[in-house]
């Protein structure tokens, strides 16, 4: 075979050489079912066949939509063994999104997992005449179903199985003709302005990607990797299929979303990247458990945490560990780190990254106090998703770490962080004027304002949203909202100020948390909107606030604030599928509370309708409090 | 049509002085989705308890699937396949969802106590063999998040659906549903509905359910009985039934337009 510059043939080497290893494993049923790298081969083998004999065609694309499972890197693989790219869709995206994805990247064939997503696509088909085939993975619910496009992925195996035997080497010559600088996939960025836009890579783009971050932070065949952030997402094919290809190592899936952690528990991966979401989540499900547990337990958490926080500032600092501390950190570790690392399932953690927005030192300092050497991941779509990575013995909490070999990162004069590699993409589909905005000379343009400090990249906002005050005083919101959401009780934080006197903020608390701290307290309620309306719960929020604005400069601090009545959500728009704000709409839908923050009123009244998932619609009458910072 | 899987003919159930149930004939055919509606105090629950056994009418016969079961006790009931859930949950509160599913299945256990005592030979495989079938119903319920956890801590629409799950743990033929949607917000209503649905569609198994939402009796069910003070006063599809002026003075109270 010639070289390895593509996923199918790095798949069908491994299926000849890993053979009877577990390529893929799924928990179905209760049990962990495993996929062994052949039979991952001759399974990508029959669908790709089958799509084939459906009439894809080199060049061509395979929009392919579900929760990770097995079905959908093998649908994906099949479709590039076929010559033809995947474009991976984010499995909660609206109607409108959906269709704009599928339609714009010009699919003949849709992959849908369940009776879900067939459900939304089937909807429209008829804005969606390019699609010819819709293939389901999860046949629950849908036997019933006459659909002419409609067809299960059996059937499609079996389609791939007959031209198998017509034509045995069919296949193999499929793969054979692919090269590295095909195209692989098409990853629709999520946007926060405007359509989406599919950046196109290469297999020779995302191996690229792949094997230089092996040379920092190196991957083992044995290792375990559990997949579940959407597979539509960069990161997630970074790991599941590129690297996962490359190295060898198994991915695997949960038996439903919600099960995740769970999950990760059972496994014990080796290796997991994830975004800072997730490892809050971990943080907080400790200090939950904790105020929960019985006084022994919470003594020695209470005694040997500041050991951990110790010894992992003394090795950040590289200052060395005297020995009476590594005496200590022994006891910790088998006290407390051990058994908590096994809890969260991180024993087996050897490389845990998190990427795609900042993580709160806290929390990184959380990880590191018991053995978990977290490291930060930074890089976008258009790099193959990393440009920079931590290294192990420099991480700093502030930074986003190092490039990564063949990366180069510089600063433009206009403070813009700009990369160039060999990872860097061919364009964005069907839209040159956005390419041509984003590449020049090979350089991308990442948007991202930011610095080199010792050779390491510091990132502090989005360079369209460094914004003035009136006075002309620079501030970015996003840098100080993430100050805020370091606090537990901080669930989403919008800051205002462009072209104003002074700046402010919506916050949203975080229910789980205040809500237990609202318990502790006596202090009862019924629902977020009332929750967020106690004045006790306003005074708690006003002291984390204060403590973010210590840190900022005087004429960049926030002077008033409002508890909003409800948590911002992507389904009502106001924030994107990745959960990063759309501040424009924020700003244009709570114009009346925004105004208030910035007259004189104490008070705000609030009559407005929110929509449920399901389409149905409430009203919600509030009465806001507008909080001056410095009066209690 | 074959005949009926359950056969109900002049019922009378009487508590004392007070009349539950009279005269009350109707039948259920194999493969049905069927609804009993009725104002409250109607009888409703008193008639599938009579069904499922847990009362026993002075007077009438109720055959299923060819059994004259009215002499038999709700065990012997549950064998021949008749399952059933309760308008207030009646899990095992302090059990895993897990092992109150697995309860489900202990009619259809063949071991002993010493062949299953000992988890050895036939009363393992039987172990691995239940459990499985237990792993299908929480697959299908979409219930594996909760799998190991306590009952008494889940969410109330989720009990209920633990408690759909334990009857259907005992693979029943007709499934007694006693408002199977009562305290649910919409969404878990809609899930419920589907579960039902599926049921009834993939799995083949009759449905008799009472239920007050009159959305979910109008759209799922296929015929509905209507009870008030413990006599049937319409029986047919639900559209009809909506019409029948009887029935909406017994709702509404009074004489109907």
């Amino acid at each position: 075979m010639s070289a390895l510059d593509t996923f199918p043939k790095l798949l069908m080497r491994n299926a000849e050489r890993l053979g009877e290893r577990p390529a893929l494993r799924e928990k179905d049923l209760g049990i962990w079912r495993e996929t062994s790298w052949r039979r991952y081969g001759e399974r990508v083998r029959d669908f790709s066949l089958g799509l084939v004999a459906l009439g894809l065609q080199r060049g061509g694309k395979v929009a392919i939509v579900g929760d990770n499972r097995p079905e959908w890197v093998i649908a994906e693989l099949a479709a590039q063994s076929a010559g033809a790219a995947s474009v991976g869709i984010y499995q909660d995206s609206t109607l409108s999104e959906v269709v704009y994805v599928i339609d714009h990247c010009d699919a003949k064939f849709v992959v849908a997992e369940d009776q879900e997503q067939v459900d939304k696509i089937l909807g429209i088909t008829e804005q969606l005449p390019k699609v010819k085939h819709v293939v389901y993975a999860d046949p629950r619910g849908l036997r019933r179903y006459k659909h002419e496009k409609l067809l299960s992925f059996e059937e499609v195996e079996k389609r791939g199985r007959e031209l198998g035997e017509k034509d045995p080497e069919l296949f193999r010559r499929n793969v054979e003709q692919g090269q590295g600088s095909d195209l692989a996939m098409i990853c629709y960025t999520s946007g926060t302005t405007g359509s989406p836009k599919g950046a196109m890579l290469t297999f020779a783009n995302l191996l690229n990607m792949a094997l230089s971050l092996h040379q920092v932070d190196p991957r083992h065949p044995t290792d375990e990797f559990v997949s579940f952030l959407p597979l539509a997402w960069i990161g997630e094919q970074m790991m599941s299929v590129a690297t996962a290809l490359a190295i060898g190592f198994t991915i695997n899936f949960p038996e439903e979303p919600e099960t995740a952690l769970h999950d990760i528990r059972e496994i014990g991966p080796n290796v997991m990247f994830a975004p800072p979401r997730i490892w809050e989540g971990l943080n907080s499900t400790v200090q939950v458990k904790i105020m929960d547990t019985t006084p022994l337990k919470r003594f020695l958490y209470e005694r040997l945490m500041p050991v951990g926080y110790k010894v992992a500032d003394l090795r950040l600092e590289k200052d060395g560990v005297p020995a009476l501390w590594r005496v200590l950190y022994f006891f910790a570790d088998w006290l407390l780190f051990r058994p908590l690392k096994d809890r969260l399932g991180l024993s087996k953690l050897r490389s845990g990254t998190t990427g795609g927005a900042a993580l709160g030192p806290d929390v990184f300092r959380f990880f590191h106090a018991m053995g978990v050497r977290l490291k930060q991941i930074y890089g976008q779509t258009e790099i193959s998703g990393i440009s920079c990575i931590h290294r192990d013995d420099r991480i700093r909490f502030h930074t986003v770490g190092e490039p990564i070999p063949g990366t180069e990162v510089k600063i433009s004069e206009g403070g813009e962080i700009l990369s160039r590699s060999l990872a860097v993409f061919l364009g964005y589909y069907k839209n040159d004027e956005a390419t041509r905005a984003t590449l020049t000379d090979g350089w991308l343009h990442s948007g991202d304002a930011g610095y080199l400090e010792d050779g390491q990249l510091v990132v502090i906002d989005r360079l369209k949203d460094v914004l003035r005050l009136a006075d002309g005083t620079q501030f970015s919101p996003q840098f100080i909202e993430n100050r805020l959401k370091f606090s537990p009780y901080i669930k989403e934080a919008v800051v205002i100020g462009q072209d104003r006197p002074y700046l402010s903020a919506l916050v949203c608390i975080d229910q789980g948390i205040v809500g237990k701290w609202a318990e502790k307290e006596k202090i009862s309620y019924t629902t977020y909107t009332d929750l967020s309306a106690k004045p006790r719960v306003y005074d708690l929020l006003q002291k984390e606030i204060d403590k973010v604005n210590q840190t900022l400069p005087t004429a960049a601090k926030i002077r008033k604030f409002v508890l909003l009545y409800k948590e911002l959500d992507a389904d009502d728009e106001e924030l994107t599928r990745t959960r990063k704000v759309r501040r424009s709409f924020v700003e244009e839908r709570y114009k009346p509370i925004i105004s208030a923050l910035y007259g004189d009123e104490r008070r705000i009244a609030v009559d407005t309708t929110i929509r449920y998932q399901d389409g149905r619609t409430a009203r919600i009458q509030a009465n806001l409090a507008v909080r001056e910072m410095g009066a209690a | 049509m074959s005949s009926p899987l359950l056969d109900i003919s002049r019922l009378l159930l009487r508590f004392g002085g007070v009349t539950a149930l009279s005269d009350v004939s109707f039948s259920v055919a194999d493969g049905a989705l069927n609804a009993i509606i009725g104002p409250n105090g109607a009888g409703k629950t008193s008639l599938l308890n009579c069904i499922s056994g847990v009362y026993r009418p002075q007077q009438g016969r109720i055959v299923f699937d060819g059994n004259d079961v009215i002499r038999m006790g709700p065990a012997t009931r549950t064998r021949l396949g008749i399952a059933r859930t309760f308008q207030n949950i009646a899990l095992f509160r302090g059990m895993t969802v897990l092992d109150n599913l697995l309860i489900g299945r202990h009619v259809h256990q063949k071991t002993g106590t010493l062949t299953g005592g000992v988890y050895w030979g036939r009363g393992q495989k039987e172990e691995i063999r239940e459990r499985e079938r237990v792993e299908e119903i929480i697959d299908f319920l979409e219930i594996q998040p909760w799998r190991k956890q306590v009952v008494h801590t889940l969410a109330y629409g989720l009990q209920k659906r633990v408690e759909l799950g334990r009857a259907l743990a005992l693979d029943p033929r007709l499934l007694l549903l006693d408002e199977p949607m009562a305290g649910m917000n919409s969404e878990e209503k809609e899930d419920m509905a589907r579960y039902i649905l599926e049921i009834n569609e993939e799995r083949g198994t009759t449905v008799l359910m009472i239920e007050h939402d009159m959305g979910v009796v109008m759209d799922l069910s296929h015929r509905v009985v209507v009870l008030n003070f413990g006599q049937k006063i319409a029986e047919g599809a639900p559209e009809e039934v909506q019409r029948n002026s009887e029935v909406q003075a017994a709702y509404l109270g009074g004489q109907a337009a």
